[in-house]
């Protein structure tokens, strides 16, 4: 047991919640504890602030040992020890906790924050909750002075809690798909003698439009960069369905395979009026050839050793656009020291729209011997991506 | 991005002046939408003060394009900018809306 836990026996406050582990869990999976402050809750603290005339409101999250305050509208910073905050007794029930003065109440008398600076008052709180139910933290408002808190009050503040809750439930939604869509993309590639193989994800938003996948199939190096149009939710689960589609075609050719994969989604396609650029390709670690088909991604390019980076033929549109459209195979082989760099179209937008330029840093790039850092910095420098951003690197030692 | 539409003797020509992208792909698909149900069918998209578009854009008129053939026309697209031009290229989708010069020459021979 650690010191905090021994510091909120002392002080005779409320026993830890029933859970607190699971508690402490389902806090975590939220992913808000110590991120900076966000628009989207602190236009819901604002908002409180004035409509109850309060010194401060907060959205405060109640951690092992301490409470964070995600959002804070006005001057009554507190982020201390957990044992001294008004919310760890809030989240002890599921009702709204109402404190009109706190000089009268046992509870708060002689705590810091009533004896000392910022010398509250008033107190109210209405519990948060995580995933699974669990009360992680609570909208709350506080003051210096004392103040009656009516029934009709306490709905406004729970109403209010009930924006905060909604903005916490879409966020957490959207950190586990982009989870399970990190789950989706292929782990360290398979170890193919004489190549370096790396790639690099980068989403404008919690969930993207971009993937890659590889695989080794019958000794040959099968690989993907795909991006389906738009970012976010609707075609983060359309990368999924066409991932699986291109799995489940390993058997023919890179252009067969995307042939039969628009062939089955086009009327999905359709429907969403989507569609997929891909580039598809195989790779006979043996021979250096690269068999590839390309569907209206028109980005790949070929580094040739000491030599500038070359794009590579493009085929047909993209996935999902006609029906009855096919995919050309090309191929190329990749000599010792050459890399084949694929990079998504939020790479070009970030390098304002400039092919020259792109050329140019995918050529460095296919070259970095941490892919990861190289790129962090390459966005960095060029500014705040709008479109997600993917690199995929094949190089030939 | 701003969309205005002219009555012209064979078609309707559309202006899009602005960036084509996520937020205005909808608004041009619905702008168009509406064009057809009026029934103007034979439809040119002049682009010529559209800087910039993204895969939503694209699709869009794609979208657009569809429509049209379903309603019985065809839309097509003019005074295509670098890249704009460039976006259609890369996406190989040049070969299914072929840029025009200008407004006039779209729908010139037919």
């Amino acid at each position: 047991m650690n010191e905090s836990v021994l510091d909120l026996q002392r002080r005779d406050l409320p026993a830890l919640p029933k859970g607190e582990a699971e508690r402490l869990e389902s806090l975590a999976d939220t992913g808000l504890l110590d991120t900076p402050a966000e628009e989207g809750f602190d236009r819901i603290t604002r908002l409180a602030q004035k409509l109850f005339g309060v010194s401060a409101a907060s959205v405060s999250l109640i951690a092992e040992d301490r409470q964070f305050l995600k959002s804070i509208a006005g001057n009554l910073e507190v982020n201390g020890p957990r044992a001294e905050s008004f919310c760890t007794h809030t989240i002890m029930t599921p009702d709204t906790l109402v404190v009109e003065d706190a000089e009268e109440d046992e509870r708060f008398r002689t705590n810091p924050y009533v004896v000392g600076l910022p010398n509250i008052r008033f107190y109210a709180g209405q519990p948060l909750q995580g995933p699974g139910g669990h009360n992680i933290g609570t909208l709350c408002i506080s003051d210096q002075e004392p103040r009656a808190f009516n029934g009709e009050q306490e709905k406004v503040l729970q109403d209010l809690a009930a924006i905060v809750q909604r903005e916490i439930n879409v966020r957490t939604d959207l950190r586990n798909g982009a989870r399970i869509q990190q789950a989706h993309l292929p782990e360290q590639a398979p170890p193919i003698p004489g190549y370096t193989i790396t790639a690099a994800f980068r989403p404008a938003g919690d969930l993207s439009g971009d993937f890659y996948d590889w695989d080794l199939v019958n000794g040959r190096f099968r690989f993907t960069l795909a991006d389906v149009m738009g970012k976010g939710t609707g075609p983060a689960i359309l990368t999924a369905t066409i991932r699986a589609g291109l799995r489940a075609t390993a058997d023919v050719d890179p252009a067969s395979a995307l042939t039969t994969v628009s062939r089955e989604l086009i009327d999905n396609l359709a429907r969403t009026e989507s569609f997929v650029t891909a580039f598809h390709g195989e790779l006979d670690p043996v021979t250096g050839i690269v068999t590839y088909a390309d569907a209206g991604h028109g980005l790949a390019h070929h580094v040739p050793a000491g030599a500038g980076a070359r794009r590579l033929a493009t085929g047909s549109g993209p996935l999902g656009i006609m029906p009855g459209l096919q995919w050309n195979t090309h191929t190329f082989t990749l000599d010792s020291g050459d890399a084949l760099v694929i990079p998504s179209d939020g790479l070009l937008e970030l390098l304002n729209e400039n092919l020259d330029e792109l050329a140019c840093e995918l050529a460095k790039l296919s070259s970095s011997d941490n892919l990861s850092a190289d790129l962090d910095l390459l966005i960095s420098s060029a500014g705040t991506p709008t479109d997600d951003v993917t690199v995929l690197i094949l190089r030939r030692d | 991005m701003k969309f205005s539409y002219e009555t012209k003797e064979s078609y309707a020509e559309v202006k899009a002046d602005g960036r084509l992208n996520m937020v205005s792909a909808p608004e041009l698909r619905e702008f168009v939408s509406e064009l057809i149900s009026d029934g103007s069918t034979r439809i040119v998209v002049n682009l010529e003060q559209a800087v910039f578009m993204d895969s939503s854009g694209l699709g869009a008129l794609i979208g657009c394009l569809k429509a049209a053939r379903q309603a019985g026309g065809d839309l097509r697209i003019a005074a295509v900018q670098p890249q704009v031009k460039m976006v259609l290229q890369l996406t190989s989708m040049d070969k299914v809306l072929t840029p025009y010069a200008t407004a006039e020459e779209a729908f010139s021979n037919d």
